[in-house]
């Protein structure tokens, strides 16, 4: 497993790094932005973890774009400036699927990569019957998505989160069954990571995302996906 | 013969009448000294009468007792009736002065006994009638004078007249006696006594009645110029014009206290122009007597104290004054002047009706001066405080209801004439929820505080514009800083942080126990330094919008603090008092903020005492109390306690035991201030310290669990 990191903090970066070789990762230590994306598009790492702030170069935030816009490769935030739940929605937003705040211990740290790490891998060997009513159709097993005809890109995680409501439809899950099932137990206080990635996936698969059709919030409890059966 | 018993029918007649006024008039007020002396008038005259009659019994032989009977009852009548006139006219004018009335009794006295004596010692009636005769001419003639000389006094012609025709009558019994001149005036005297007594009936009694109507005209007149004129002299000198007008008098003075015990003329009407600034002190002259006494008093210038009483007043006006009435201006039981009418030395005498009258128009004034005193007090009140609000550079307005600005100072005038709405459409929703909110006008922040004015109908508020620009801009900073410097912190803790657990990896197996104790010792320090970062971070958030269960944060704050404790040294007491209490705000700020003083209260208490934390209800708050056994605040220093970067001197060796977050009681205060919170302690030294916090308590009924809800 092929794991880069990003941060300019050289004593992070080292300390990190050294824990993640002593758990059998294969590290890659960058200090700034272009680096690290040279590096990715040399390495193809299994998991990337950035900072948001490096002072002078290209940011956390930026890179994760980047990468986002031609991988789902998982990506971990790893920051010590947020200050407000915004900072860590917007992170998110940028398509990470994890979001740590610093100092963070090496024992989570380590946790949280693997919990990334099995969602990502879990995912390609789901066996679910796919879907389609003409205007959605996801195929479980190419791990793709055609909205009206044309693909959507999704990260491991969206799709991790639709499969697991697709594999419920018609019943209501429960915010914390829901990051149980998604994300993992270590993520069981984290209510906001459903939030941010339904209206997400939303924004990619709902004829309008104000008005969802497909995901649809039971208040207070959960959300629940709900099958079409014509063309909407 | 004829003539004589017609003579007589028509005195029977006069006599009949003028005894029927005599009733009428004891009847309506019998101690009024002028009814009582026409009374004695009307007797005599009847005595008189009598004589005459039984004069003409004795002629026509059906009478025979004798002429002395008849020539007593004669001089009787005739002598009484002339000092009766004297006295009535005396009593008319009013010139009832002591040496007067002896002069009077003791002339009636000698003229009596003289003619008793004359009438017992021989019987011609034509020699002892004559040298009194003198006597009663001068007695008329003063009579005449007095009459004519004060004929103001004495205001209907009618009693002038008839007074003089009695006069005349009884000198025309002296002319020539044989020839019935006697019969004559017995006639003309009789007839005068029944005018008099028509006359007396008429001012008496049918004169009020008949005024009557003008009078309540002339009340309603003055109540309602006295409402219309606001203007206190416009106000005075219309009481004045309707007081010369109802009294008949020729001038008028209104008197206002001035400071605490004198007065000052204020107003006159027809005086003589007398120096403003002239004041007297209260207690002296008629009208301080006046208002001093609080009764309506008169003087006339018979009156032995006169001209003291009216100078003292009135420089010089005893020269020129006659009569003189004052009645007290009260306000609520407190004198706070006087008004004065006066006739002068030519001038009319001042009746009780007239004090009547006065004291009407004095109540009047005296309630006319106190509306305009109070309108004129609050209008020069309400112009200085919007001076003062002009003067203030925030904006302030009133509004009613619907939101509707009724007032705006200077500043608030300024910003509408910008357009700018000043009062947001939900301002009451906003300000009975929170009792305040936010403004953006014009670039400018305000923190809106609105008050609801007692007492106004329809109701007001007073909304209050505080400037925050500066204050939001400093917080803004604060974040700033807060995350640049939570970043160099974090940073540099996270590499520490993760070393440690490499280092902490490879000596695992170590058994050497200073190095235990050092990686112990580097832990625990590292964690400090992560804690007092986040209190730093959180206090500088300001996400104040759950419902927090103080119970469970008070519980999970002690257990917080106990993880801080190495080892459990301290005793922690918690009580909740009142369960299931509400308040609003961010949870995590305020357990760090309690977490803190447990902290503290730990930090600075010897090992083995108790740290108590108790909470409960009071007027509307919850009260949070955590209380320490330990060394307490010097009260030297109580007054930096909340000052930031403030440290007391941790106590003695107990250092290790507590590692406390230790940002101070600065973050503790603004968290629970940003909460619309109270904090504040008591401490005796040696003996321990409580620290109290107040929180509103959340009115909202809705207690579920939070759930997240759509972005």
């Amino acid at each position: 497993m092929k794991i880069l990191i990003m941060d300019d903090e050289q004593a992070i970066r080292d300390a990190l790094g050294r824990k993640l070789r002593r758990e059998g990762f294969e590290v890659f230590l960058c200090a700034e932005g272009i680096e690290a994306l040279r590096t990715f598009h040399a390495e193809r790492p299994n998991l990337v973890i950035l900072d948001i702030v490096i002072p002078g170069g290209m940011d956390g935030l930026t890179v994760c774009k980047r990468i986002r816009e031609v991988t789902l490769t998982p990506i971990m935030m790893l920051s010590a400036q947020a200050v407000t739940e915004e900072d860590i929605v917007e992170g998110l937003n940028a398509g990470a699927d994890e979001y740590l705040i610093k100092p963070v211990r090496l024992n989570e740290f380590v946790a949280r990569i693997q919990a990334i790490l099995r969602r990502a891998q879990v995912n390609s060997q789901e066996t679910e019957v796919n879907y389609n009513d003409g205007y959605l159709s996801v195929d479980v097993q190419r791990r793709q998505v055609h909205v009206n005809g044309r693909q959507v890109h999704l990260t491991p995680t969206e799709f991790k989160l639709l499969s697991v409501l697709m594999n419920n439809a018609g019943r209501v899950v429960n915010q914390r069954d829901l990051l149980e099932q998604v994300w993992g137990r270590e993520y069981m206080d984290d209510l906001y990571y459903p939030r941010v990635y339904i209206s997400q996936l939303r924004h990619k698969i709902e004829p309008d995302a104000a008005n969802p059709i497909y995901i649809l919030t039971e208040h207070r409890i959960g959300y629940r996906f709900e099958k079409r059966h014509q063309k909407v | 013969m004829e003539l004589e018993v017609f003579a007589l029918v028509l005195n029977g007649l006069c006599n009949v009448f003028s005894l029927t006024s005599v009733l009428l008039l004891v009847w309506y007020n019998w101690k009024n000294g002028t009814i009582q002396i026409f009374a004695l008038l009307t007797i005599f005259v009847s005595i008189w009468n009598l004589s005459a009659l039984l004069y003409e019994l004795e002629n026509a032989a059906l009478f025979l007792g004798g002429t002395t009977l008849i020539r007593v009852f004669s001089q009787l009548g005739f002598v009484g009736s002339v000092f009766a006139l004297y006295a009535l006219t005396l009593s008319l004018v009013r010139l009832f002065s002591f040496p007067l009335k002896l002069l009077s009794f003791f002339s009636f006295l000698v003229l009596a006994s003289f003619q008793a004596i004359l009438i017992f010692a021989a019987s011609s009636s034509e020699v002892s009638r004559l040298p009194a005769n003198e006597l009663y001419l001068v007695i008329g003639a003063i009579i005449l004078f007095i009459v004519i000389r004060y004929r103001h006094r004495i205001d209907s012609t009618a009693l002038q007249t008839l007074i003089i025709t009695f006069v005349l009558g009884q000198s025309a019994a002296f002319f020539n006696p044989r020839v019935g001149a006697s019969t004559f005036s017995l006639l003309l005297c009789s007839f005068s006594a029944g005018g008099i007594g028509l006359a007396l009936l008429w001012r008496e009694l049918v004169g009020p009645l008949r005024d009557r109507q003008t009078q309540i005209l002339n009340v309603r007149e003055l109540a309602q110029s006295l409402s219309e004129n606001i203007e206190l002299d416009n106000l005075l000198s219309e009481i004045m014009i309707q007081a010369t007008k109802w009294l008949k008098a020729d001038a008028a003075a209104v008197f206002l206290k001035f400071g605490h015990d004198s007065y000052r003329m204020v107003s006159s009407l027809d005086l003589p122009i007398i120096d403003k600034e002239f004041e007297v002190r209260i207690g002296e002259g008629i009208v301080g007597k006046t208002m001093q006494t609080n009764k309506t008093l008169i003087l006339e210038a018979s009156d032995t104290s006169f001209k003291q009483m009216v100078s003292t007043s009135f420089p010089n006006g005893h020269e020129v004054f006659g009569s003189i009435m004052t009645s007290p201006l009260t306000n609520q039981h407190q004198v706070i002047g006087a008004v004065s009418v006066i006739s002068n030395n030519q001038g009319k005498l001042f009746s009780q009706e007239d004090r009547m009258l006065l004291e009407i128009l004095a109540s009047e004034t005296s309630i006319g001066v106190a509306y305009s005193q109070i309108t004129n007090e609050i209008e020069s009140s309400r112009h200085n405080l919007e001076n003062v609000l002009d003067a203030i550079d925030s904006p302030i307005v009133t509004v009613n209801e619907r939101g509707e600005i009724q007032y705006a100072n200077r500043v608030a005038r300024d910003l509408a004439s910008k357009n700018h709405s000043l009062v947001p459409t939900d301002w009451k929703a906003a300000s009975v929820r929170l009792k305040w909110y936010e403004q953006h006008i014009d670039d400018v922040y305000y923190n809106c505080q609105s008050i609801h004015l007692e007492g106004r109908f329809p109701p007001e508020w007073l909304i209050v514009y505080v400037d925050i620009t500066r204050e939001k801009q400093m917080s803004a900073l604060r974040d700033d800083v807060i995350r640049l410097t939570s970043h160099d912190i974090k940073n540099p803790l996270q590499a520490a942080m993760a070393n440690l657990e490499l280092l902490q990896e490879d000596l695992a197996n170590t058994n050497n126990p200073d190095i235990i104790t050092s990686l112990s010792d580097l832990n625990n320090q590292l964690n400090r330094i992560e804690r007092i970062s986040n209190t730093i971070l959180s206090s500088g958030r300001e996400q104040i919008h759950t419902q927090c269960s103080v119970t469970n944060l008070l519980t999970e704050s002690i257990q917080e603090a106990k993880t801080h404790l190495r080892e459990p040294k301290h005793i922690l007491h918690l009580l909740v008092r009142d369960k299931h209490v509400y308040v609003t705000g961010s949870a995590e700020q305020l357990k760090r903020a309690f977490v803190n003083l447990i902290d503290n209260a730990i930090k600075y208490s010897p090992s083995g005492t108790t740290v108590r934390v108790v909470s409960y209800l009071e007027n509307g708050e919850n009260i949070v109390e955590v209380h320490d056994e330990g060394i307490g605040i010097p009260l030297s220093i109580q007054h930096y306690v909340f000052r930031p970067f403030f440290r007391g001197h941790e106590y003695g060796q107990d250092t290790h035991s507590a590692v406390g977050s230790g940002v101070g009681l600065n973050i503790v205060k603004s968290v629970i201030e940003n909460h619309r919170g109270r904090i504040w302690f008591e401490s005796v030294e040696t003996r321990g310290s409580t620290f109290f916090i107040a929180l509103p308590v959340a009115t909202n009924a809705d207690h579920l669990e939070n759930i997240e809800t759509e972005i």
